[in-house]
This record gives structure tokens, sequence and C-alpha cells, in this order.
């Protein structure tokens, strides 16, 4: 008994104690199965601000002692008990509580109020940029290239080009590997944003490993890495869809493989949908070093059916076709560091257009011939190309073969409906092949290069008035090789080059035209061989340290020509030497800074057959064109200033650009108009002169802390020229403006915005007293809206403004309204396009002396289910 | 003689360890953008942390290194060399190589981390931080977080943390607030850690996947972190490795003679 009196004292003093000094006790469990829950927080609040005054945690049986540290008896206090998961308990008590409390947690499911967590979006090492794609894709993007197009300083142009600060691209990487050379967009169009987890760019990027340490490059290249989960196995997608306007289909397959050592992609395409798909198989260019290593495909055709353009709107709203692709492409490895890649790719594409065209040939501005015609056409190409390439990328040697083949068969018909109604057959049809060498070999302090392109091109076409019996044909060969062999040595700082050369090309020129048409007595027979060849060597001076680059090149040219009019019996032979300057210097103060001035003097001497037709060629039904059959040459001065920002870490980007080119010399365009017929010809004249100075800026920003990215480019330009019509020597001056802001943000994680604006206004004058303006804008803006997490819609609205100085309103507004449902790894979509059934799209353009103002025939209102799945 | 026992309301029970071993579930994800300067006199490192939150553990690490290891670890199932693997992730940007475990049931702390290619870890108790909570607010994410300081590892730092989720843990191995600390530094500003986002998870932990580390002695592994700051070049001659240049995360070639003078580590 006397023991245990000491120690219920003992409790009872402690009890008084700790009451009499503030200790709240408790204990916290659970309400669903009254379980303690441990490191549950209890904090003590001022009843007046609700700042904590004191808190502490429950121990591994829910409980806990609180040292309130309040003294009165009747002091007040709020007693807060919170725990993830569950319902916060808050109560104000006016004194301390003498027993221990007991607290129930009811549990609640904790909801998370940020932005949902992404990869951090940029990373930097060294030169490279290492994008996440997780941190700029949006939901509505259906391939890489929709993503990469937000990656700061990256611009996607309308033929899928890709440039970065303004240069093209050099390389562009699928898991390190180059399988497509300058056919991207195949990936770009075709590649899900899921399957890449990262885009790297590469800025300043050598791909020829052998230059590595002897060649700086300006230019950057893209890398994407693929998932983890992607690779090594095939992977494939297949969305087929069927719809109404009337029948409709859009049909895509695509299988993948990237592994280790080889890579294959393979891509079915075929729509009935206005979807256009031959933007896959355009081979675009590197940039300047790699002029020499693909083959020249500008496109040459003479003749033209005066068919429907494309509008400045989607094509999917003004294009009616068929269209099929196959496009495979392979890399297969031959030995370390040697890798031979194939494409195959087969196009074939029925496009018909519809359309009502006014021209205005500006003649003094009083005197204009009008022109209104409603045109319609159609156009099937068969395009089969392949390209081989061997390429052997070793440190110690660099060599690639590169054969190339591309055939392009089209049939145009057309007719024409306005003073006269016409019905034409063109047919168009273009041969290229191309055998590329390249080899390149670092010795101990310099390099030797050695380069071959010898290409054929065959071009023959046949243009039929069929309503008129007017016959005009045109065949066109070209056989050119251009060879170079350079060396350059590395003297520490300064690395000076000799280049030394020979190109040498043989053209053809036949063309027939033949019968009579009204009054005008039609004729015209040319058979014209132009034989060129050209020496040259040319001294570089190249100085690279740190924050300085200096290129200094002097071509030294001496060309020959040979022109034989085989109709007219002529031989003519021309020998010119020619030098052209140019000056190139970079600074980089920083890491963020770069700019760069250039200069080039040019003299070149016209030297396509093309353009040397003694007799007339009809290039179309109202058009007749004389060349100039002779030599004559031209000089240019060129200036440039680009100044760049960029901080890649924060997402930042601005370049503002500066161009100015004068010429001078060569042929100038003399037209006569005769009724709606005009005539060309090219004269020479060496008062002739061409100006344009342009400005250009952009500057985007993606914010990191909040869903926000901003874009803003604008530009103005300032050209002249002069030109000859009906005799009178006219000069044309006009001046461009050009601003495309672009905004897009994500409220949470249901909806994202983006909305993009283009406005253009053109200015043009002349000295015969005429002057006219067109303003035109295009505004879009697409909504993304998760509804569950199953579901969701995209809303697009367009609003497209032309107005001309005549005061001549268009306005046209689109909508279209797009559903997804995803069940597993499918996806079902219902599209309705052209929700408001807009058949016209009109808008106007200046063409040098010519206003055109077109109404295009829209696709109307359809409907399509897409079913989407892949593997 | 029988003891007087005495009660208190005190009463501690040590608890067994309820977790089941090996793999536990973790719902909630915190990404800090974290800056440092380990080097005095050097550029600051950068990088990126995700801070993965259960109901009673959390494991904090680099998202780039967990990424690049990821790159590796597939590269090596496809049966790439360590030439190859060095090369295609040569560009790829690195991350710290340490990862705390911290679990409030045991209360303790493992570090786990990889000196010299050797993958070593130790084990510590979890130090009760004092804090002292003040009545400034700042919002964070749409969060009021409330701020508090404290002396800890030999440096003062400032915490602000929100009192709406109920989790007691942050960065590194700040914790013992009220609510997830949501940004930290320390008075120098050599080391700050800010949250960038919070978004939920469902992940289990799998500890497994940290039985290639050894444990050793915290002694030992803070004599080893400091030996490999300070003068990798011997540690790593030792091995028979001969380094003849290097560079940080952000590939800038640091001077490895000057780091011993320079190094400012984390914890004083």
């Amino acid at each position: 008994m006397r023991r245990r009196l000491p120690v219920s004292i003992l409790l009872i003093f402690v009890s008084v104690a700790l009451y009499s000094q503030g200790v709240i006790s408790g204990v916290v469990t659970s309400s669903d199965d009254s379980k303690p829950i441990p490191n549950a927080h209890i904090i003590l609040l001022n009843p007046a601000d609700k700042s904590i005054i004191t808190y502490t945690f429950s121990d591994e049986n829910g409980l806990f002692n609180l040292d309130s540290g309040v003294n009165k008896e009747n002091a007040e206090f709020i007693v807060e008990v919170s725990f993830i998961g569950f319902q916060k308990y808050s109560a104000l008590y006016k004194a301390i509580p003498p027993d221990k409390l007991r607290i129930i947690l009811k549990s609640e499911p904790f909801e998370i109020r940020s932005a949902v967590v992404k990869a951090p979006r940029v990373s930097m090492r060294g030169d490279t940029l290492n994008y996440m794609t997780a941190g700029f894709v949006k939901e509505q993007d259906r391939n890489i290239g929709e993503v990469l197009k937000r990656i700061p300083g990256v611009v996607v142009d309308v033929s899928g080009q890709i440039k970065y600060n303004d240069k093209p691209i050099n390389a562009f990487y699928i898991d390190g590997k180059n399988m497509l050379e300058g056919q991207y967009s195949i990936a770009t169009n075709n590649i899900k944003p899921s399957l890449i987890t990262m885009i790297q760019v590469f800025e300043n990027h050598q791909p020829v490993k052998a230059l590595k340490e002897h060649q700086f490059s300006e230019n950057a290249a893209i890398n994407l890495t693929i998932h983890p989960d992607a690779r090594a196995r095939f992977v494939g997608t297949a969305d087929i869809g069927a719809g109404v306007y009337p029948a409709m289909w859009n049909f895509r397959s695509t299988l993948f493989r990237f592994s280790k050592t080889s890579q294959t992609m393979t891509i079915l395409k075929s729509n009935k949908a206005g979807i256009d798909i031959a933007t896959d198989l355009r081979l675009h260019s590197m940039g300047p070093d790699s002029q020499l290593q693909q083959p020249d495909l500008s496109a040459q055709n003479i003749l033209n059916l005066a068919e429907t353009s494309s509008a400045p709107v989607k094509s999917e709203r003004t294009l009616f076709n068929t269209s099929h692709l196959a496009s495979v492409n392979l890399l297969i490895p031959l030995a370390k560091d040697v890798q031979a890649t194939l494409r195959i790719g087969y196009l074939n594409d029925k496009k018909t257009a519809d359309n009502l065209q006014t021209t205005s040939f500006i003649i003094d501005g009083e005197n204009d011939i009008v022109l209104t015609e409603r045109g319609s056409s159609s156009r099937h190409e068969n395009v089969p190309s392949m390209d081989f390439t061997v390429t052997s990328n070793k440190e110690k040697i660099y060599v690639q073969n590169r054969l190339y083949g591309r055939v392009s068969l089209s049939d145009v018909s057309g007719k024409l409906t306005g003073i006269n109604s016409i019905n034409q057959d063109l047919s168009q049809n273009q041969y290229d092949f191309a055998e590329i060498f390249n080899l390149i070999k670092p010795l101990k302090n310099s390099v030797l290069r050695f380069n071959s392109r010898t290409q054929y091109r065959s071009l023959p076409e046949e243009l039929n008035i069929v309503s008129d019996s007017i016959r005009q044909t045109v065949g066109l060969i070209q056989l050119k090789s251009n060879n170079i062999v350079s060396t350059q040595i590395k003297l520490g700082w300064f690395r000076p080059e000799i280049t030394a050369g020979y190109n040498v090309s043989s053209q053809h020129l036949k063309s027939e035209l033949s019968d009579v048409r009204k009054n005008m007595v039609l004729s015209g027979e040319n058979d014209i061989k132009l034989y060129s060849s050209e020496l040259f060597i040319t001294p570089t001076f190249r100085y690279d340290r740190d924050k300085f680059r200096l290129v200094i090149r002097s071509p030294l040219k001496m060309l020959g020509y040979n022109l034989k009019n085989v109709r007219g019996a002529s031989d003519t032979s021309s020998l010119f030497f020619r030098i052209s300057p140019s000056m190139s210097a970079t600074f980089i103060p920083s890491g963020n800074w770069e700019g760069n001035l250039s200069y080039g003097f040019g003299q070149t001497t016209q030297g396509e057959v093309q353009s040397m037709n003694p007799s007339f060629i009809m290039n179309n039904y109202r058009t007749l064109s004389e060349g100039y059959a002779g030599i004559i040459e031209s000089k240019s001065h060129s200036s440039a200033v680009r100044i760049i920002y960029r901080n890649a870490l924060k997402l930042f980007s601005a370049g503002f650009y500066v161009s100015y080119i004068h010429r001078s010399g060569g042929t100038k365009s003399a037209v006569q108009y005769t009724d709606i017929f005009s005539i060309r010809q090219l004269l020479p004249d060496n008062d002739n002169f061409n100006k344009m100075l342009s400005f250009r800026g952009n500057i985007s920003k993606v914010f990191f802390d909040s869903p926000l990215n901003l874009g803003l480019s604008i530009s103005h330009s300032v050209s002249s020229g002069n030109y000859v019509q009906q005799s009178k020597n006219v000069e044309i001056s006009s001046r461009t403006w050009v601003a495309e802001p672009a905004v897009s943000y994500s409220f949470g994680s249901a909806v994202n915005t983006e909305f993009n604006l283009k406005m253009v206004r053109t200015n043009r004058v002349d000295n015969l007293g005429s002057q006219s303006s067109i303003f035109s804008s295009g505004a879009s803006l697409l909504n993304f809206i998760r509804l569950s997490g199953k579901m969701d819609v995209i809303l697009n609205i367009e609003h497209y403004l032309n107005k001309s100085s005549d005061q001549t309103l268009h306005s046209n507004f689109f909508a279209d309204i797009k559903v997804n449902y995803r069940a597993g790894k499918s996806n079902f979509e219902l599209s309705l396009r052209n929700i408001f059934n807009n058949n016209q799209f009109t808008h106007s353009v200046f063409s040098e002396l010519t206003r055109i103002e077109k109404i295009y025939t829209l696709r109307p209102r359809s409907l399509m289910v897409t079913y989407s799945f892949g593997f | 003689m029988k003891r007087v026992i005495i009660f208190s309301f005190f009463v501690l029970i040590i608890s067994s360890q309820s977790l089941a071993q090996g793999v536990s579930k973790l719902f909630l994800r915190a990404q800090y953008s974290v800056t440092a300067i380990e080097y005095i006199g050097n550029k600051q490192y950068n990088d990126w942390m995700y801070l993965d939150l259960g109901k009673n553990e959390s494991i904090y690490y680099s998202f780039f290194n967990h990424s690049r290891d990821s790159i590796v670890q597939s590269q090596i199932s496809l049966g790439y060399s360590a030439y190859e693997i060095m090369e295609n992730t040569r560009n790829i940007q690195r991350g710290r190589k340490d990862i705390f475990h911290i679990s409030s049931e045991s209360k303790t702390i493992k570090h786990y981390s990889v000196i010299t290619a050797e993958h070593y870890y130790k084990s510590e108790p979890a130090e009760q931080i004092i804090w002292t909570i003040s009545k400034d607010t700042l919002t964070i994410l749409s969060y009021k977080c409330i701020k508090a300081t404290a002396k800890f590892k030999g440096r003062e730092w400032t915490a602000w943390f929100t009192q709406d989720i109920p989790i007691t843990a942050g960065p590194w191995k700040l914790r013992g607030l009220p609510g997830l600390i949501l940004k930290a530094y320390d008075a120098d500003n050599h080391y700050t850690f800010e949250c960038m986002a919070i978004g939920g998870i469902d992940r289990n932990l799998d500890m497994k996947a940290f039985a290639k580390f050894r444990e050793i002695s915290a002694k030992e592994f803070d004599m080893l972190v400091y030996k490999f700051k300070t003068d990798a070049l011997t540690m790593l001659e030792n091995k028979g490795i001969k380094i003849t240049g290097a560079k940080d995360a952000s590939g800038n070639t640091i001077d490895l003679k000057q780091r011993k003078s320079q190094y400012n580590p984390l914890e004083l």
C-alpha cells in the first residue's frame, strides 16, 4: 500500500503538472478501421490569425503529446489534425482539454491542385539540347512533326523542311542513325509522339566524323530518341477511316522497327479525303555544305495549264483527290560505322480542282486588261523513286556513294471557260537519275576531299489545246557533272583551303509548236544544244577561334560555252573569266549570343538552255515566250546581318535578320499583251536592276511555371525591279509586312488552346501611276477539351480575311470538330469538317505585273469515322 | 526489492517493421528544380529531382540520372557494347547519383550513391530538425506556403511548406514540418530547391532494385564521398584509371586539381 501510494501520487502529480503547463494529448485513429494513424500532423493555431503556435506528429500508436506552451486555463486555440488521405479535423478550444483527445479522421481522397508532373522540358550538355517530348507534346498532336514545331528555334515550313535558327538542319537522325538523309518528312509526318522520349538538337553539328576536328559547322542536326519500350521490336499503327461527302476514305498503316543495328520504316497511305500526302516523299535541302551530296530536284517545267495554285488555307479544304503512297525505308549495317540505306517510294496522286479566276494585267492603271475565267483541271501523277546510299563514316575516312532515281509521270486535263471555251491536255514527265560520290580523308594536319555528282534529267512535255487543235511539244535533256577536289590545312586557328573543280554540262532543248489559231499564225521550232564547262579554283581562308570565326573565299572561274542552234545553223562559243569573292564573319560573345555579317559579290552567266529558245514556245494557252539565244552575264551584291539570342534552358529564342540583294545585268522580261494573250521575251539589258531589302525578326518563349507558349515572327521586305511592258519600261516597287503571333495555353490538364495568326500586307507601286495594296490574314483557334479519361473533343475555328485597295473584302469562316474515344490501345474518331458548309474561298495576290483574284471551290461539309489502333 | 516503475503519458512502443519487405506504394510526386554551387568559383549545376511519396516513406532522386540509366539499361538488354552505350548517351544530361530513401516508420534515411563505379549506401537516423515557424506566407504552385527556418547540417535553411499537402517531407533530408516543403534554400543561396510541379503517380517502390548497393558505415561513406569530390584523380588512379580531363554535368571543363579548396558540400 505504501509502495503504491507514491506511484499514484506521482501520476496525479504528473498529470497536474502537464495540465498546468498546457500539454494536449490524444490519439488519432481512422474511422474506417479504428486503427491508429502514425505521423498525423497535430497543429495548434492561433484563432486570431490562424498562425501556427506549435505542432507535433503522432507516433506509431497514433498517440501524441503537444506542449502548447500555454499556461492560462482559458486560453483559446485551434487544434488541427491532418494526414494525407483523410479529412482534416479542426476544432476551437477555449481551454486545455483535461482528458485525452480522441481524434477520429474520416478517409477522403486526396486532390492535387497543381499541374500534372511532366518531365523537365530541356537540359543541355555541351552543344546538345535535350528536349523531353513529354514537356512539349499536346493531346491533339498526331505526329512528332507537330511537337517539333514547338521546340524553340525550330521552324517547320509548309514544305516540311526543318530549320534551326534560320538554317536548314544538316542531318536528321533516329536513335543516332541517319536512315532518311533529306527525306525526313516521312518520319515527322508519321511517327507518333508516344514513340519518342526525347528530341535532341545538336548545335553546330558536323555529321562527317572525319571533319570533326577540321571543319566547323553552323548548322544543327536533330535526333529523335526512341522510347525504350519501342526498341528492337515491330511497332505499328493503323488508321482506317470512312466518311460521307459523297464517299471518302482515309487509310494509313505504319510499321517500324528500330534496333541496335538496323532500322526499317514502312508506310502505306491512301485517302480520298483531301489530305495531301505527297510531302512525305519530298527531299529537303540539308544546307549549303551538302549541296553536292544531294541530287538537284528543282522543278523545271516549261509548259503549264494555268491551273489552280494552292489557296492559303489548309489543303484539306480545297484538295479533291484520290491519293496512294507507299514508302519503304531500310538501314542495314555492313560493318562498324558502315551502313547501307535504301529508300523506295511510290506516289499515285489524282487531284481535281475548280476555280474562278479574275486576272488583271496591270498596264497603266487605266487600260488594264481584265480576264475572268472558270477553270477546272484534273492532274494524275505517278512518281516512283529510289535512293540507295552506302556510307562509311569513320574518323579516319568518310566514303559515300549514292544512287538516286526518280520518275514523275503526270497527265493533266483542263477546261477553261471565259471569253473562249478551251479544253487542254498536258503531259509532263520528268526523269532524274544521279550518281554521287564523296571521299574525305583526314591526314595529320590536313583534310583531303573529293566529290563527284553526275546527274541526268529528261523532261518531255506536250500541251494540246484540243479545242483549237494546237500542239506544243518540248523535250529537254540535261547531263551535268560536278567534280571537286580540295585540301584544307590546319595551322592552329587558321585553316587555309584550296578547292579545285571541273563542271561540265550538256543540255539539249527541242520544241515544236504547230497549227493555226484565230488570226494568229503560230509555229515555232527550236533545236538548241548548249555545252558548258567550268574550271575553277577557290582559295578559302578560315579563322576559327572560340568567339570569332571568319571565312573568306574567292572563287576564280574560267567558263566556256558553246551554243548551237541546229535549226538556225549557228554556233557560238564564249569564254569568260570570273571572280566572286565572299566573306562571312561570326561573333559569339557568349553561349547565348551570336552575330553574323556576310557579304558576297557574284558574277553569273545565264546558263540554262530553256531560256535560250530563239523561236516561240507556248507555255500555256495564252502565253508565248521567246528566250535570249546567247550567253549573258549578271552581277549581284548580297549582304546580310544576323543576330540571334537564345537561352535554351529558359526556352527563349530571338533572332533578327537583315539582308540586301542587288542584281544588275542579265536579262529582263518584256511583255506585250494582245487581247488576252501575252508574248514574253527575254532581252539583254545592262541597265536592268533588281533590289531586295528585307528585315525579319522572330521571338519565342515557353514558360516553365505556367503552361504558356508565346511566339512572334515579323518580317518586312522592300523589293524593286524593272520590266518592259507594252514597250514601256516599268519600274515596280513593292513592300510586304508579315506578322505571325502564336499563343498556346493549357488550363489544367483538361483544356488546352492554341491560337495562330498570320497577317500579310503588300503595297505595290509602279512608275506608270498605278498603285494597289492587299491585306490578308488567317487566324486559327484550336481547342482541346478532355471530357473524361477516355473521351476528348477538338474544336478548330479558322477565319480568313482578304482586302484589296479597291475595298473589296472577302471574309471566310470555318469550323471543324473532332471527338475521340479511347478504348485500350484503340481510338475512335468522329470528325465533322466545314461545319458551316462554306463552298467558296476568295483570295487576291500580286504577281509582278498582274493582280489575280481567285475563287476556290471548297470541299463541302463532310463526316468521317476513323478507327485507329497500335501495337 | 521491486523497482518503482514510472508510467507517464509519453509511452513509447517500439514498433516492429509494419511494411512488407520489398514493395510499397508511392502515390505522389513532387518535382524540384535544384541549383547548387558545389564548388566555389565554379558555375552552379542544375538538376531536376523527383520526390516520390508514399504514406510512410519517400524516395528522392535525380530525374536525369534515372532516365539516363533507363536508356543505358535498355541498350544493355539489346546487346550494345559499353563503348556504344557511352557514345549513344554522351550527350544526355547526367544528374546526381545520390538517392535518398526515408522511412517515417523506422525513422531512418538511407543514402545510396555510386562512387568510382562502386555502389554504396549508408543508413543513418532521421535527425529531428528544430524548425521555427514564422507568419510569412507565399503562394507556390497555387498552394499557400508558410515560412520556417532551421539550422541543419551546418547551414541555415529557409523552407516554405504547405499544410494543404499534409505529408512531413521535402527535398533531400529536409522534413519535419507539418506539410510538404515546396521551396528551400540556404542562407548563402548556394543550394536551392524549388518545386515545379506536383502530381499523382501510381508506382511501387521495389527495394530489390537497391540490392546491388553495399552498406558501409556512415563514416566510411562520407570519407569516400569527400575523397571523390576533392581528389578524384588520385582515387581513380588507385583503381588503375588514368584521367586526362573532366567535364561537369553541363559539359564544362573542370580543373580537378583545384577541387579541394573550392569544395562546398551540402552538409558542412
